[in-house]
């Protein structure tokens, strides 16, 4: 197993490497994986930091001079059709998504860790009842009951989307857990620990779970990249996040005719999005080969 | 023991893998003769070099690995130099080997008839019908109960010492002059690997054939082998006829593996099991001069300075060391 | 599965009740009595609380008579969705074949050539293609080909008018409908099916059997072709029954842009106008098919792996 490994390792070298660091030092050497995370740090940073940096605020409509301009030195993306400024809506938009594609993906992860391991670590008919559940949503077309689900809730915005997308986004990552629980609970330790009376749930918690996580930080990563496709294509669709605040998603509503006259107020959120995506895309596979315990180059 | 002509003479093999973390000398400069209808024993701990020593004989190394160096002798004509397609008639052929995990040494997809045919087809100029007689000949020379209907049957359908048997009949069926076993009976349960080399002693009683047993497992080499070759960090240590080894081990290394097994008369004297100290080295890091010196209670100054040679001590019996062990140890085979 | 099945029909059911009464907007409409629309209302047996509905419902579903659509002018459902299928599976079932003959070879082939700049190359449009958002590159390519050089068309399945035309030039005219569309929708896929070949033929390559082969003096084409790409390709053509339901539901988004009147559009259409039956029927078969999916994927499985079959 990787983490009795290290220990030889450990004494032969005198130092600690904790399977966490063997993982880091490994994903070094895979130069995309690196470049992505610098991208993705950049982008991150742009976003949170760079609408307060922008002489525009993001609802600013500029007067009708303004509308619609190509990119100048003023504006550097250009404005769209209320002369607002396409960068900092874009930066202000990133934020948006980003938030969703991260928070989505997380609460996804709770929900799905937390039917995951219960379902098997106890086994059984709880088991049996979990996974049936997990079926049902499996086997529902996820698309239009997006659609409907994000028509239906009250409320606008963000926080909508985010639950949305997490109903019906961990059940690949219960599953996962699920199986990692059924495998690590025949461990040994863990009958040591239930023999010097530990109880379950710190069993659950403080034993088995991060021994699992290796596959989950993989798939989450991922999933961030296709959240924040999901959310653009829902609120493409008018479902999603509602103007006038901007997504990189609702910014491309009007694509269909600004394509014509105004071309980059298309090619500015979709290439922001493309990037930010093939990032996450990158770093996942990477972690992915650097976790990998038979990987070796 | 009267020996037939050198079949192997594997001289000076070093095969080096070269990875991100800096170059593993995996052997380094191994050296030993098989002679025809002979049973070599190649012994060491795990890491020693003994398993990538036999996938150089056969030109199975993979990278980052590569031979580097010496000359591997076969039937007169050295392997190193023999292009890709030489090699393949000859593996199989007339170099068998069998490995050690029979779980997934075999084709999970295809049946074991069909595994072992294929080998006869390749090799030889026959019809599938007389590959198929000859398979289920195989079969029945293994002690496979029921042949024909095994041929039919899938690798999963079969216990690990089935399957085993089913390597070695794969292994065997072109008649091959030598046999490769690498750790073959490692995973086997005490019982089945008893069978099992009694097998591969019957078979190659009946033909001949000389076998490269290459294991960790002292006792095994006790019953199977005539000559002797531990290994150690990637050399041989001491080389010798069975016999001399096991009473007469001038290496420490090899007197240490003698004496740490345990045998009825430790049990008697209630001594504790005497082990060697410490740990095999770590491939990046390996000491210098001889790589047993951190080891070694007689370990002198001039050991962790030069690399003792193989030298002649006793004939037919070579030690590496510059203070060889002078005991006579009892026989425990 | 019966009950994974009546548990999916429930939970869509009552999720598409929550939209709420179809007939609702009608009462917006000044010119439309309040009396007529309650009698709509009780004709379609809206007036009864949910989950009489969803009984009897259910029981028509199972009898076979799956209805008739509410607003589009009374047509039965299974006429509005055979037509919609249609298009549908001429895109979907043309993109499955492109991207899985066209992605597996490359995938495999990556794996055999490890670190070369074929696989580096063709590693990055993978992760182009699983990167894209689908509806941003079909505007693009529908701004490049379509608007600006005029060479296909952005929108529809035929030229309008050509119906009379010679079955050749109506089948090549429908081609030239399906190029962006397809090139869209098959465009993930790809991505996916490249990486997916690929690491699965990389982890074969390792297994003790391929050394096995070798060692038996094999050469080296039929150590490939005939034990490593076997084995490598059993989990691709499990995920190739895994892929069967996304044929028929269609590609929702897609569809949209390119104004193809295929099942991902009728299906969110009646699920948004609250036609009931429509969206009942679209929804409960894209279920269906996930389900008949997961088994056909289990069922390839069985026949493509001995190890399962007799368990």
């Amino acid at each position: 197993m990787a983490v009795e490994a290290t220990k030889v390792e450990e004494v032969l070298t005198g130092r600690v490497e904790t399977y966490w660091y063997l993982v880091g030092k490994r994903l070094k050497k895979h130069k995309l994986a690196m470049i992505s995370l610098v991208v993705l740090i950049f982008i991150i940073l742009a976003c949170v930091i760079g609408p307060y940096l922008s002489p525009y605020h993001v609802a600013a409509l500029g007067s009708t001079e303004e509308v619609m301009q190509p990119p100048s030195l003023k504006h550097p993306l250009g404005t769209d059709e209320l002369g607002r400024d396409v960068l900092t809506r874009l930066l202000y938009g990133g934020r948006i998504s980003l938030l969703v594609g991260f928070s989505s993906v997380f609460s996804a992860l709770v929900i799905g860790i937390i039917v995951g391991a219960y379902a098997g670590y106890y086994g059984g008919i709880l088991d049996t009842l979990l996974m049936r559940f997990t079926d049902i949503m499996f086997s529902i077309p996820v698309m239009p009951l997006l659609i409907v689900l994000s028509a239906v809730i009250p409320g606008s915005g963000v926080w909508k989307i985010v639950l949305v997308i997490a109903i019906f986004g961990w059940m690949t990552d219960a599953r996962i857990i699920r199986g990692m629980f059924l495998s690590l609970r025949e461990n040994e330790y863990v009958e040591a620990a239930r023999a010097i009376g530990v109880s379950n749930n710190r069993i659950i918690w403080r034993h088995i779970l991060p021994n699992s996580l290796a596959p989950i930080i993989v798939s989450a990563t991922l999933n961030v990249g296709g959240n924040i496709i999901y959310e653009a294509a829902l609120s493409f669709l008018g479902f999603g996040v509602m103007p006038p605040t901007p997504s990189w998603g609702n910014m491309l509503q009007n694509a269909e005719y600004a394509m014509a006259i105004a071309p980059w107020l298309v090619w500015s959120p979709g290439i922001a999005m493309f990037i930010t995506v093939l990032a996450f895309n990158y770093l996942g596979d990477g972690l992915r080969d650097a976790m990998d315990p038979r990987l070796y180059r | 023991m009267e020996r037939g002509e050198v079949l192997l003479d594997v001289r000076d093999l070093k095969t080096y893998f070269f990875t991100d973390d800096g170059v593993v000398k995996a052997v380094d400069g191994m050296s030993f003769t098989i002679h025809k209808g002979e049973v070599l024993g190649l012994v060491g701990e795990s890491g020693c070099g003994k398993s990538v020593a036999s996938m150089s004989i056969m030109q199975l190394v993979d990278v980052p690995g590569k031979i580097v160096g010496g000359e591997i002798i076969f039937k007169g004509e050295d392997l190193v130099k023999k292009t890709p397609e030489q090699m393949r008639k000859i593996r199989g052929a007339e170099i068998g080997m069998i490995f050690q995990e029979p779980m997934t040494s075999l084709n999970p997809v295809y049946t074991i008839g069909d595994q072992i045919m294929e080998a006869i087809l390749v090799h030889q100029d026959v019809s599938e019908e007389e590959a198929k007689k000859k398979t289920i000949e195989l079969l029945r020379l293994v002690g496979i109960p029921e042949p024909e209907r095994r041929f039919n049957q899938y690798p999963h359908e079969l216990s690990g010492g089935m399957r085993q048997r089913v390597m070695i009949a794969m292994a065997m069926s072109c008649n091959p002059d030598l046999l490769i076993s690498d750790e073959a009976t490692t995973a086997l349960d005490v019982t089945i690997q008893a069978q099992i080399l009694e097998l591969m002693k019957d078979l190659q009683r009946k033909t001949g054939m000389a076998i490269l047993f290459i294991t960790h497992d002292l006792a095994l080499v006790a019953e199977m082998a005539n000559s002797v070759a531990v290994a150690y960090t990637g050399k041989i240590v001491e080389y010798g006829d069975v016999y001399s080894i096991f009473k007469r081990p001038r290496h420490p290394y090899t007197y240490g593996l003698l004496s740490s097994v345990p045998s009825l008369k430790t049990e008697k004297t209630k001594t504790p099991l005497p082990a060697i100290e410490g740990m095999v080295p770590n491939p990046y890091r390996m000491p210098s001069g001889c790589h047993f010196n951190p080891r070694c209670p007689f370990a002198t100054e001039r050991c962790r300075k030069e690399m003792p040679e193989l030298a002649e001590i006793e004939p037919g019996h070579l030690v590496r060391c510059f203070h060889p062990v002078a005991v006579e140890k009892e026989a425990n085979a | 599965m019966i009950p994974l099945f009546i548990g999916v029909a429930l939970v869509t059911f009552f999720v598409l009740s929550l939209v709420g009464d179809p007939f609702k907007e009608m009462l917006l409409n000044p010119r439309i009595k309040p009396e007529d629309v309650e009698r709509l209302r009780h004709a379609w047996g809206f007036d009864r609380p949910v989950y009489i509905r969803f009984f009897k419902w259910f029981w028509s579903m199972i009898t076979g008579n799956w209805g008739v659509s509410i607003f589009a002018g009374g047509k039965p459902v299974t006429e509005l969705i055979g037509i919609a299928i249609k298009y549908t599976l001429r895109f979907s079932i043309a993109a499955l074949v492109i991207s899985f003959v066209i992605a597996v070879p490359i995938g495999i082939y990556s794996a055999l050539h490890q670190y070369t700049f074929f696989d580096y190359f063709f590693t990055f449009i993978a992760f182009f293609g699983m990167s894209m958002p689908t509806f941003w590159f079909g505007f693009i390519l529908m701004m490049i080909f379509g608007v600006r050089l005029g060479w296909l068309p952005i929108g529809g399945v035929m030229t309008p008018g050509i119906e009379t035309a010679p079955f050749w030039a109506r089948f090549l005219d429908q081609l030239k409908y399906m190029i962006l569309p397809v090139t869209v929708l098959s465009l993930f896929d790809m991505g996916s099916w490249m990486r997916y070949a690929r690491s699965s033929m990389l982890e074969v390559i390792k297994q003790d059997y391929v050394r096995t082969a070798r060692a038996k003096g094999l050469p080296e084409r039929t150590v490939i072709f005939k034990h490593a790409l076997r084995n490598a390709l059993i989990p691709i053509i499990t995920l190739l029954g895994l892929s069967l339901p996304a044929v028929i539901s269609g590609a929702t988004i897609t569809e949209t842009i390119f104004s193809i009147p295929g099942m991902g559009r009728l299906t969110v259409q009646a699920m948004l106008s609250n036609d009931y039956p429509v969206a009942m029927v679209c929804l409960i078969l894209e279920s269906t098919l996930l389900i008949i999916g997961n088994l056909i994927a289990d069922l390839l499985y069985a026949v493509v792996d001995p190890r399962i079959r007799y368990s």
